[in-house]
C-alpha cells in the first residue's frame, strides 16, 4: 500500500513540475483581437462579418407595419401588432429589436475602426485593401445611423434630439443623444471620408460598397434635410454611374438574375435570412398582406404590379394577395436585399427639381414611368402641389416595401390612414417617432432622461 | 459568411459576452444554530434551526447601453441576506404490533433582504430591472409596476391607480409602485402522514408554499384579443357599452389590454398533495411459503394528485418569477412491483 502512495505522489509531483501547457487549447470558434488585426486580409474578413450581419429585414418590417401599405393576414397570431396598431410603448414593440440590431452592427464597424491602427500594411495592394475596409465600415456607420435617426428622431428639426452617434467601441459608457443637426453632420463626415477610401468607383459588384453607393446615400440624406441642390447633384452623379433599368430588364432584377438598377445590395445565399417571410411564411401562413389602397394606385400596364404583388392562397385556403417583391428564387426563397437603387435616385432628382424647375421635374418623372408602364404617354403636372402628390404616389409604387413609405408620409406631414382597422396616425401624434427602447434606458441613465415626448 | 466568403463576427453572435476582467466568484458566509430534541424513546423528535446567510459579490448581469452591441455585462453586484428558521417535527402517535401511525411536518420561514446594491448602486439605492426592483432593505424579486385598477364602466378603457386616491386611463400618469410583495417564497414546507396495518401502508405527503406573487404572463396573450387563438370564457364579458362593469376592456382600447401593469400579477400560494402511495408487502411467513428469499412489494402511487390554489394559471409552482406558458407539473400514476431474490 505504501509503495502505491509513493508512486502516486511521485507522479503528481512530476505533473506539477512539467506544468500542463498541452492542456492549453484555443477555442476553435472564437478569435482574439490580435488575430483579427494581424493582417489586412484578416481585417477584410472582419468587414465581411459586418456585411453578413447587416440586414434590411427589421427596417423593412417596422416601416411597412407602421405605414399604410399592409393589412393583417388571416394567420397573424399577434406578431407585430403593437407596431401595426401604433400602440407601442418604450418597453413593448418592434423598435426594441430595431435599435439593438442596428447598433450591434454599428458596434462591429467601430471595433474594426478601433483596431485598424494595429494592422500591418505592406505595399500598395494592402494599403488599398486597408483603405477600402475603413471606407466600407464608415459607410456602414453612416447608413445605420441614418436609419436609426429617421426612426427615432424628428429629423425635420436640427435642434431636437437625434440618436447617439457612436464613433468608438462602447462598453460601460452611457452616450447621450446628439442633436439631429450633429447627426447629419457626422453622417456626411463619414460619407465624405469614405468617398476617398473605398476602392470600387462604380458598382461592378453591387454586393460591396462603391463610390456610387456613397453618392446615392448622400442623395437620400440630403433629400431628408431638404437640401435639394445637393440631393440633385449626388443623385445625378449616382445615376451617371449606374443608369436606370429599362422596362425590358426590370423584371429580371426581382428574379435575382440581373444587377440592373442596383447600386448596393446585401447578398444572401440559400439558407440565409429571408425578407419575404415577414409577410408570408413557407407554410402559407399569411401574417401581412398588401393593402388594397396600394394595389389600386398601379395603372393598367404597370409592370410593377405583378412583380411586387401576386396572388396566393393562405393556410386556410383563402385566396389572398401577397407581397412578392422578395420572393426571389422561389424554391429557396433567395432574394438579395436591395439597399440603394437607381430608381430611387431619379425620384430624388424629380423631387429636388420640383422645388425650382417643374418642367425638368416632369421630364424626370416621365423618364421613370416610361420604363415602368407599358404604352406610357407623358403627363405634365401644372402645379408643384399636384406634382408632389403624383411623385409621392410614384415613390409608393416603385419603392414599396423598401422602407420609404412611412418616412415619405412623415416628410410631407401627412396622416397615415388604415381604413381596415379604422385608425389614423395624425400628424401631431407622438407615436410618429419610435420610443427609445426601455432596455437602452435601463443600461444608460443619460439617455433615460432624453426620451421622446409622450412616452 | 458573406457572399460565400468567410467573415468574423465582432459582436454578440451566438450569445458571446463582453469580457469582464474583474469578475470573481460569489462568496457566502452562513451562521447556523439549531436544537435537536428526541423524546419518548424516539417516538417524537423535533428540530429547530436558525440560520443567517450573507452572500456577497452576487453574480448579476448589469445592463449596459445597447450601443455597445450588447445589452448586459456580468458583474459582481451587491449582497443579499437570507435569514430564517426551519422547524421540523415528526412523531409516531400510535405504535402497536400490527398498526402504526406516524406524522411529520416541517416549515421554513425565510426572510430575504438585499443588503447592498454594489455595482448597481446609485443615489436612491434602488435599481429597476424590467418589472422588478432591487431596493436595499427589500426582498429580491420585489415586483415594481403600475397598479391596475380595473376597467372604467363609462368608457371601457383600462384604469390605472394614480396613487393619489384616484384612477386614470393614461398609463403615463400612473406611477410605478412596489407595493406588491415579491416572487421570493417566505413560507414553505411539507407535512406527511403514514398509516401501516400489518403489510399494508398508506403514505401521503403534502407540500406548500405561501405568500408570494408571480406574473401570470400567459395571460398577456390569452387575455389579449389582438392575439389569435382560443380565449378564456371570461372574455365574453368584454365591455360593450357605458354602464358595463367588467374586468375585460373594450375591443379597441387605447392601451394594449396587457400593458406592464399589475393586472396579471397573482398570488401563487398553494397546497399540493405531492405523493400518495399505497403499498403492500407480504409478511415473512407468506414470503417463505412463496419460496421468496428476499422481499416483495406491490405499490401504486400518485404524484401531484391535486393542488389547492387561487392562482389562475396552469401551475403555481414555476421556476423563476414568471409563468409564461410553462409546462405544468403532470399528475403521475405509477403502479409497481418490486421483488428481490
Amino acid at each position: 500500500m505504501k509503495t502505491i502512495y509513493k508512486g502516486m505522489l511521485a507522479a503528481g509531483l512530476a505533473l506539477l513540475i512539467t506544468g500542463c501547457s498541452f492542456t492549453d487549447l484555443e477555442p476553435t470558434d472564437k478569435v482574439s483581437n490580435s488575430d483579427i488585426f494581424s493582417s489586412t486580409s484578416a481585417m477584410e474578413q472582419a468587414v465581411n462579418g459586418a456585411y453578413a450581419k447587416m440586414s434590411l429585414r427589421e427596417i423593412i418590417k417596422v416601416s411597412a407595419l407602421l405605414s399604410d401599405d399592409v393589412i393583417k393576414g388571416g394567420q397573424n397570431g399577434g406578431a407585430g401588432d403593437d407596431t401595426y396598431q401604433w400602440t407601442y410603448t418604450a418597453s413593448t414593440g418592434d423598435h426594441n429589436d430595431l435599435w439593438a440590431k442596428l447598433y450591434s452592427v454599428n458596434s462591429m464597424a467601430n471595433r474594426i475602426l478601433d483596431g485598424a491602427g494595429e494592422v500591418p500594411v505592406n505595399g500598395a495592394d494592402e494599403q488599398k485593401s486597408w483603405n477600402n475596409s475603413i471606407g466600407t465600415v464608415m459607410f456602414m456607420r453612416a447608413y445605420l445611423s441614418f436609419d436609426l435617426l429617421r426612426f427615432f428622431a424628428d429629423f425635420e428639426d436640427g435642434s431636437k434630439y437625434g440618436i447617439p452617434y457612436i464613433l468608438k467601441p462602447v462598453i460601460l459608457d452611457t452616450p447621450g443623444r446628439n442633436t439631429v443637426a450633429e447627426c447629419f453632420d457626422l453622417i456626411h463626415k463619414d460619407l465624405e471620408e469614405a468617398m476617398n477610401l473605398v476602392s470600387q468607383d462604380k458598382p461592378s459588384d453591387p454586393g460591396y460598397v462603391s463610390k456610387t453607393a456613397i453618392k446615392a446615400l448622400q442623395a437620400r440624406v440630403y433629400l431628408y434635410q431638404r437640401q435639394y441642390d445637393k440631393a440633385y447633384e449626388c443623385a445625378s452623379a449616382a445615376i451617371q454611374d449606374k443608369p436606370l433599368a429599362t422596362i425590358n430588364n426590370y423584371p429580371s432584377i426581382w428574379e435575382e438574375e440581373s444587377n440592373d438598377d442596383i447600386i448596393l445590395k446585401l447578398k444572401k445565399l440559400a439558407g440565409e435570412e429571408r425578407i419575404d417571410t415577414i409577410f408570408f411564411s413557407a407554410d402559407n401562413s399569411s401574417a401581412f398582406e398588401p393593402a388594397q389602397e396600394l394595389i389600386d394606385i398601379y395603372d393598367a400596364g404597370d409592370i410593377r404590379l405583378n412583380l411586387f404583388i401576386g396572388d396566393g392562397v393562405d393556410r386556410e385556403g383563402v385566396a389572398v394577395k401577397r407581397v412578392n417583391k422578395y420572393k426571389g428564387i422561389e424554391s429557396v426563397g433567395l432574394a438579395d436585399q436591395k439597399l440603394l437603387r437607381s430608381s430611387e435616385m431619379i425620384l430624388i432628382m424629380a423631387e429636388a427639381k420640383a422645388q425650382t424647375d417643374l418642367a425638368e421635374a416632369n421630364k424626370l418623372l416621365n423618364q421613370l414611368r416610361a420604363e415602368r408602364i407599358e404604352g406610357w404617354e407623358n403627363q405634365t403636372y401644372a402645379t408643384k402641389d399636384q406634382f408632389i402628390e403624383e411623385l409621392l404616389l410614384e415613390r409608393r409604387r416603385e419603392l414599396c416595401f423598401e422602407g420609404h413609405r412611412f418616412f415619405d408620409l412623415r416628410r410631407y406631414n401627412l396622416p397615415i390612414v388604415k381604413p381596415l382597422i379604422n385608425k389614423t396616425l395624425e400628424v401631431d401624434n407622438y407615436r410618429r417617432l419610435q420610443p427609445i427602447p426601455y432596455g437602452e434606458m435601463q443600461g444608460n441613465p443619460v439617455i433615460a432622461g432624453q426620451q421622446n415626448p409622450g412616452y | 459568411m458573406y457572399n460565400g466568403k468567410p467573415g468574423y463576427f465582432l459582436d454578440n453572435n451566438d450569445d458571446k459576452k463582453l469580457a469582464n476582467p474583474d469578475l470573481k466568484w460569489e462568496t457566502s458566509a452562513q451562521f447556523d444554530l439549531g436544537v435537536d430534541v428526541r423524546l419518548f424513546r424516539n417516538r417524537l423528535s423535533a428540530t429547530v434551526d436558525f440560520y443567517n446567510k450573507n452572500t456577497k459579490d452576487l453574480l448579476m448581469n448589469k445592463k449596459i447601453s445597447q450601443t455597445s452591441g450588447f445589452s448586459s455585462i456580468q458583474t459582481n453586484a451587491g449582497s443579499v441576506r437570507n435569514t430564517g428558521v426551519e422547524v421540523a417535527v415528526s412523531g409516531t402517535p400510535i405504535r402497536t404490533r400490527d398498526f402504526e401511525w406516524s406524522l411529520g411536518a416541517n416549515i421554513t420561514y425565510n426572510k430575504n433582504k438585499l443588503t447592498d446594491l454594489g455595482a448597481w448602486d446609485n443615489d436612491e439605492h434602488k435599481f429597476v430591472d424590467g418589472d422588478v426592483i432591487y431596493s436595499v432593505g427589500e426582498a429580491l424579486g420585489t415586483w415594481y409596476m403600475v397598479e391596475w385598477a380595473g376597467v372604467n364602466p363609462d368608457t371601457g378603457e383600462v384604469w390605472f391607480n394614480d396613487q393619489k386616491g384616484g384612477k386614470t386611463e393614461n398609463i403615463s400618469d400612473a406611477p410605478f409602485v412596489s407595493k406588491f410583495k415579491s416572487s421570493e417564497i417566505p413560507v414553505f414546507g411539507e407535512f406527511n402522514t403514514a398509516f401501516r396495518y400489518k403489510g399494508v401502508q398508506l403514505f401521503a405527503n403534502f407540500t406548500y408554499a405561501l405568500n408570494y406573487y408571480i406574473m401570470n404572463a400567459s395571460r398577456w396573450y390569452l387575455d389579449n384579443h389582438n392575439f389569435n387563438g382560443n380565449k378564456p370564457a371570461y372574455m365574453l364579458t368584454m365591455w360593450r357599452e357605458p354602464g358595463d362593469v367588467t374586468n375585460v376592456p373594450r375591443f379597441d382600447a387605447q392601451n394594449n389590454p396587457s400593458p406592464w401593469a399589475s393586472q396579471f400579477l397573482e398570488e401563487a400560494s398553494y397546497l399540493r398533495l405531492k405523493t400518495l402511495r399505497l403499498s403492500y408487502s407480504p409478511s415473512r411467513k407468506l414470503l417463505d411459503k412463496m419460496k421468496v428469499v428476499g422481499s416483495m412489494n406491490f405499490f401504486c402511487q400518485g404524484e401531484n394528485l391535486f393542488t389547492v390554489t387561487n392562482y389562475s394559471g396552469q401551475d403555481p409552482e414555476v421556476s423563476g418569477d414568471t409563468d409564461y406558458m410553462s409546462y405544468p407539473t403532470p399528475i403521475t400514476l405509477t403502479f409497481g412491483f418490486n421483488v428481490s431474490f
